[in-house]
């Protein structure tokens, strides 16, 4: 598949979205029916959307097509229309039930990745997607947006910050990392800032340092057990 | 390139595309994953009914009718490789064994309120009524347990199904939750065996809302323990055991002993002025089931044991001052203490139970001064972490005395 010629006779590419230096998301627009989609030119494995081609899900974008040449991958995704999680906190925080709802539905989609045998690895707000009243995890394995500080810089895998102690380490990430960055995800919803600075109150709290524990085998032992201390 | 056509709009696309950019059409098969289920926050929206709505009714009415037809009952039996198992599902209280199934939870809770209740699979050997939940699980493959409405009301949630360990006897644990409505639902247990074969199972969840009733002590005489000892014993009985029963305290030192039997009781200190309400002698709660007792914004102080819990109480917000126990919980109590200060006393806080605490072994915000034991754990069933968060210990002699099993979280405690 190439993004020349095939691709630009039916979409029309309507602007670059992020850039980064692995690669490129543009948004398309269909010429004849206007739907909007999400062009990922990167370069990588395409496993991971791979094995998102057969999955339907409204906490996740759905993939409609993934082609691949050597190191270079397109991905063909949908553009889900909601507002970023992290420009929300940028004016306000979330209240415990939003968060919890939230968390939720991150649980959820979490819980179809890790059933794929995926780790997300970079779950935090700029990765999340608020479309109506539900969150959308999107992003998996892709370099984040252009650098607008040190401190937001995604560094081998994961971001500074939400990223679980054992993924700066030669030990194997496995999916309690994924709820490691869930306890600070929380934490950043509830006061706008990581555990360490700042440790959200109420009955939410608990649930934070569970999630992020130093040794990964003290945390929720699986996402279910997370959502379940949600409920 | 290798190309294929379309099958919906005959254009020749990629011959290994899984879309078809010119009509939009996933040529994959997709799958919609089984959610975790979630308990609702928030009111549901209004039922639109549709061809596709009447069909899942359909399907809903067949496998109900399925159900009810074949009998699937809460006891089962599975054979293999010559040895014969007795399956039951039941809603354990403590470590007993238990031989009989329970074909019916029935629950009242207290309307707009949530609830859980537990369900247990347990597996025995028939021959020898031995417990043969290990050997048993080797041969389990997938389980899953599913809600089922029955007639009217609301389908309730079936969280994470797995072994606990605050159920040690039992193959699987799972907990039910509802919300404070009234409904009915088959709960019905599927075991996938590793032999291909499939055993269900299958209780009756019946749910209803309970009506709740006030006392107040600025409507009634309320200012010695006596006159409160006597509401107590009227409202066990007279008051109908489900319905949820709150008595609003005034600003009085109650002296006097207290029990609370036959009907559990909602003791509310008050909260109007500054003078608190204090009870001055033990306060022991030996309530039935199905509701529990809440106390909240209490004073305790005295000589003797502020409150001796037997059955479990919720504790609030609540102060123990100068006391031999602050709270004794014993028998089959799990004493729930949150946001508490227990100030002087020879042991703050004293767990002596066989009652699980699986799932919630969480006191916290409670704080612990000057005490000779602020915390004695002696019998904490199941292995649960035992948690005290946002608490702060200062002061004691010795600060948490655990002779269990069970490890203590420290994270978020402040010792001084």
């Amino acid at each position: 598949m190439s993004d020349s010629g095939y691709f630009s006779d039916i979409y029309k590419t309507v602007r670059v979205l992020r850039e980064t230096e692995k690669g490129r998301v543009f948004l398309l627009r269909h010429k004849d029916s206007g739907k909007e989609y999400l062009l990922r030119k990167f370069t990588g494995d395409p496993e991971v959307y791979r094995r998102l081609l057969g999955i339907k899900s409204p906490y996740l974008p759905q993939i409609y097509e993934v082609a691949a040449e050597e190191n270079r991958v397109l991905v063909l995704e949908e553009y889900v229309h909601g507002d970023l999680m992290a420009d929300m906190l940028e004016g306000c925080l979330f209240s415990e039930k939003e968060t919890r709802m939230l968390a939720v539905d991150l649980c959820q989609a979490l819980h179809i990745l890790h059933g794929l045998g995926i780790v997300h690895r970079d779950i935090k707000p700029e990765n999340v997607l608020i479309r109506g009243s539900h969150a959308v995890l999107t992003d998996f394995d892709v370099s984040r947006i252009s650098k607008e500080n040190q401190n937001r810089d995604t560094v081998a895998m994961g971001t500074v910050g939400f990223a679980a102690p054992e993924q700066f380490s030669i030990s194997q990430t496995d999916f309690r990392s994924d709820i490691y960055s869930m306890g600070i995800l929380i934490n950043t919803m509830l006061t706008g800032d990581h555990p360490a600075n700042q440790l959200a109150r109420g009955p939410l709290r608990r649930i934070v340092m569970k999630c992020t524990m130093i040794a990964p085998e003290k945390r929720y032992k699986t996402i279910g057990k997370l959502l379940e201390a949600l409920l | 390139m290798n190309e294929k056509m379309c099958p919906k709009c005959g254009k020749m696309i990629p011959e290994n595309a899984n879309f078809c950019p010119y009509c939009e059409t996933s040529l994959v098969e997709r799958e919609t994953p089984e959610e975790l289920k979630k308990m609702p926050l928030r009111k549901k929206k209004a039922l639109f009914i549709t061809a596709a709505a009447v069909v899942l009714l359909a399907a809903a009415l067949f496998i109900i009718l399925r159900i009810v037809l074949k009998r699937v009952d809460a006891e089962a039996t599975f054979r293999y490789e010559g040895k014969e198992y007795h399956l039951l599902l039941r809603q354990s209280v403590n470590y007993l064994e238990v031989k009989e199934p329970q074909p019916l939870i029935e629950k009242k809770v207290v309307a707009d309120r949530f609830g859980a209740v537990p369900s247990q699979l347990y597996v025995f050997d028939a021959e020898t009524g031995k417990n043969a939940r290990e050997e048993f699980t080797e041969l389990i493959q997938d389980v899953s347990v599913k809600a089922v409405l029955i007639g009217s009301g609301e389908l309730s949630e079936v969280g994470v199904t797995e072994y606990s360990p605050g159920f040690p006897e039992a193959v699987y644990e799972t907990d039910i939750f509802f919300g404070g409505t009234v409904r009915e639902n088959r709960i019905v247990w599927t075991l996938t065996m590793k032999n291909g074969k499939k055993v269900e199972l299958a209780q009756l969840l019946k749910i209803s809302v309970i009506p709740v009733k006030n006392y107040d002590y600025r409507e009634i005489s309320l200012t010695t323990a006596e006159e409160l000892q006597r509401l107590i014993d009227e409202i066990g009985k007279n008051e109908d055991p489900d319905t949820l029963v709150n008595v609003n305290l005034g600003p009085y030192t109650y002296k006097g002993n207290l029990n609370i039997e036959n009907h559990a009781v909602n003791l509310k200190g008050c909260v109007d002025g500054e003078e608190k309400t204090v009870i001055e002698g033990t306060l022991t709660v030996n309530s039935i089931a199905p509701l529990a007792c809440e106390l909240t914004d209490i004073v305790f102080r005295g000589s003797g044991i502020g409150i001796q819990d037997n059955v479990g109480v919720f504790t609030t917000n609540c102060e123990f001052n100068g006391l031999d126990i602050g709270i004794n919980v014993g028998g089959q109590g799990y004493g729930m203490p949150t946001s508490c200060t227990f100030r002087d006393c020879r042991v703050g806080f004293l767990f002596n139970s066989t009652m699980s605490t699986s799932k919630r072994p969480y006191f916290d915000e409670n704080v612990f001064v000057n005490c000779k034991t602020a915390v004695l754990f002696q019998n904490v069933p199941g292995d649960d972490d035992l948690w005290f968060y946002g608490g702060s210990f200062e002061g004691n002699g010795t600060d948490i005395d655990n002779r269990t099993q069970h490890l203590i979280e420290y994270d978020g405690v402040e010792f001084k």
